[in-house]
């Protein structure tokens, strides 16, 4: 979706010092930021600290701050440097964050589901927990694809992939989704969809 | 250009980003492309249809759940930690989240800014009507965003406008009463002061609060007026003439877990649960209530204190069942499901009661 034209005047807005431009940034984002971290890490603290610290840096640095006309995208890119960061700073295994993204199986428990938002269908739910049993990374594709509305390009330089690994995490994602939810043998509309 | 979708799977569908696009976002350009595929292959019809719920789907379930608390609490971190007067010139302090269901908190400012280019048009109506007949100036704050944002009144009273939603209130609060005005859906944490009652105006709906939290849903187009209690207690009444509180009528007060519900077209006004009542004591509170082969009255008493919500049952008949159970984070209803389905019970609503019936256990 083009935003550009009305991104591109709300950053000059907030670059200019304008603190209800700056509140609206975070309004706007906010949600989706926190969701994006909580794909990226569980720990709730180093999330918090992330957001806060990419804030705060936003309004200290903002007359030194490039313009953009992707509001969503440069909050997304920061957010994502600064958690792997924070995450390299705390660890002390010598493998890196990126590397720990690359393998480590989700650990959505059922409880979080049961959690999210209180207006979502048993089949949403369902997709869900299917999402949750992917790959860390093939979860933040999809995440990044179908509810942040990226394009593959923007996921590309996001993630640090190039073109056919992201094309490659999206195809085995699907595949697995309908794999997942084959198995289980749920008869909703939307699953036999995936036999064709 | 429409043969490479001929042969398309489901799957191929849902992995496109043209589809994609088309799907989220509509575009008159992307309409007529999309007819005009299925006009010339109306074979994929189906499979169009079932790729699009897919890509639907996907979008709400690969939102990762999130604390709503953060949103909050981390705006009042950078914003304390920003130089220059804050927002509303006010010191701005730090609580934790009982507190923050109690009382006051400072949260963000929705910016007027975006209102100079992108003004929401609602019919003239129950609104308006209101907003006119105030007599002194309004500050108004409409939602134009996709998402609901949070506003701090005068008072440090914070409103979550849900999108579409506007609010109008008096600049200051000055005068006896805190007066706002409210079409569409907000949810509302108002700082207690029982000198200075909180009155919202809403469609034909006055509710009128010293200190709570309470969501009402008044949009212009809707057939119902609606106000469910969170925390506190919250008197409602039919608001028939404009501006004039018609208590004698129509009138309820309401605890939380419990809505009041207007009908526009009958002119009622009726008292009854919320779809899914939560838990009303604190987290500490909750974690002693663990049931190890406890009798089910207990576990239906502990339930009636956690909830709010009165159940009527027959203490008897259920004294010999026997459940080891632990509350957490459902809502009653759910929770309710849980215990009747283990006991072969069952329950049903009437008015703000819930009324158990089974069998007994031996």
């Amino acid at each position: 979706m083009d935003n550009s034209g009305s991104d591109m005047l709300l950053w000059n807005t907030f670059r200019e010092g304008n603190r209800d431009a700056f509140a609206r940034i975070y309004n706007i984002y906010i949600n989706d930021l926190l969701s994006y971290g909580y794909r990226i890490t569980s720990n709730r603290q180093l999330i918090k600290d992330s957001i806060q610290d990419l804030f705060l840096h936003l309004w200290l640095h903002r007359e030194n701050i490039s313009e953009t006309d992707s509001i969503k995208y440069y909050l997304f890119r920061s957010l994502r440097n600064r958690i792997i960061k924070n995450i390299e700073k705390q660890d002390t295994q010598p493998q890196t964050a990126e590397s720990i993204l690359e393998n480590i199986i989700g650990d959505f428990s059922v409880e979080q589901v049961l959690m999210a938002k209180e207006t979502e269908s048993e089949q949403i739910i369902r997709l869900q927990k299917a999402i949750g049993k992917l790959s860390k990374r093939q979860q933040e594709v999809i995440q990044l694809r179908y509810h942040d509305d990226f394009s593959l390009e923007e996921i590309e330089n996001l993630m640090k992939l190039n073109n056919q690994s992201v094309r490659n995490l999206l195809h085995r994602a699907i595949s697995q989704l309908r794999i997942t939810i084959e198995m289980a043998g749920w008869s909703f509309p939307f699953i036999l969809s995936f036999l064709y | 250009m429409f043969k490479k979708f001929a042969g398309y799977s489901v799957e191929d569908f849902v992995k496109e980003e043209k589809f994609i696009n088309w799907v989220k976002f509509s575009d008159p350009e992307e309409d007529l492309f999309w007819n005009e595929f299925l006009r010339m292959y109306p074979v994929q019809h189906d499979i169009l249809d079932q790729a699009r719920e897919i890509v639907l789907q996907l979008s709400i379930a690969s939102q990762m759940s999130f604390d709503e608390e953060d949103v909050n609490d981390i705006w009042q971190k950078i914003e304390s930690s920003m130089p220059d007067e804050p927002i509303h010139g006010r010191p701005i302090f730090h609580i934790g989240w009982r507190k923050w269901l109690a009382a006051a908190s400072v949260i963000l400012v929705a910016g007027l800014l975006w209102l100079n280019y992108q003004p929401a048009k609602i019919k003239a109506g129950t609104y308006s009507k209101l907003v006119e007949k105030a007599e002194i100036p309004l500050k108004e704050v409409v939602n134009t965003t996709s998402g609901p944002v949070n506003i701090t009144l005068p008072d440090q009273s914070i409103v979550t406008l849900e999108k579409n939603s506007r609010i109008s209130y008096i600049n200051n609060f000055e005068g006896k009463e805190r007066k706002v005005f409210l079409s569409g859906e907000a949810f509302f944490n108002v700082t207690k002061n029982p000198a200075k009652p909180f009155i919202v105006y809403a469609n034909e709906l006055v509710t009128k609060v010293l200190g709570t939290s309470f969501r009402i849903n008044a949009f212009e187009e809707n057939k119902e007026v609606i106000v469910s209690v969170r925390t506190g207690r919250v008197f409602v009444f039919a608001n028939q003439d404009f501006g004039k509180i018609d208590s004698k009528n129509k009138e309820v007060v309401l605890i939380p877990n419990q809505k009041a519900v207007f009908s526009r077209k009958d002119e009622t006004l009726n008292r009854s649960l919320i779809d899914k009542p939560v838990i009303i004591v604190s987290r500490e509170e909750l974690l002693e209530r663990t049931f190890a082969n406890a009798p089910l009255p207990d576990i239906f008493e502990a339930l009636e204190k956690v909830y709010g919500v009165k159940l009527v049952f027959d203490k008897e008949l259920f004294a010999n069942c026997r459940l080891t159970t632990s509350l957490g984070s459902e809502t009653l209803f759910e929770r309710l499901d849980i215990i009747c389905e283990a006991v072969e019970a069952n329950y049903r609503i009437v008015g703000t009661d819930v009324i158990i019936d089974g069998k007994k256990c031996n």
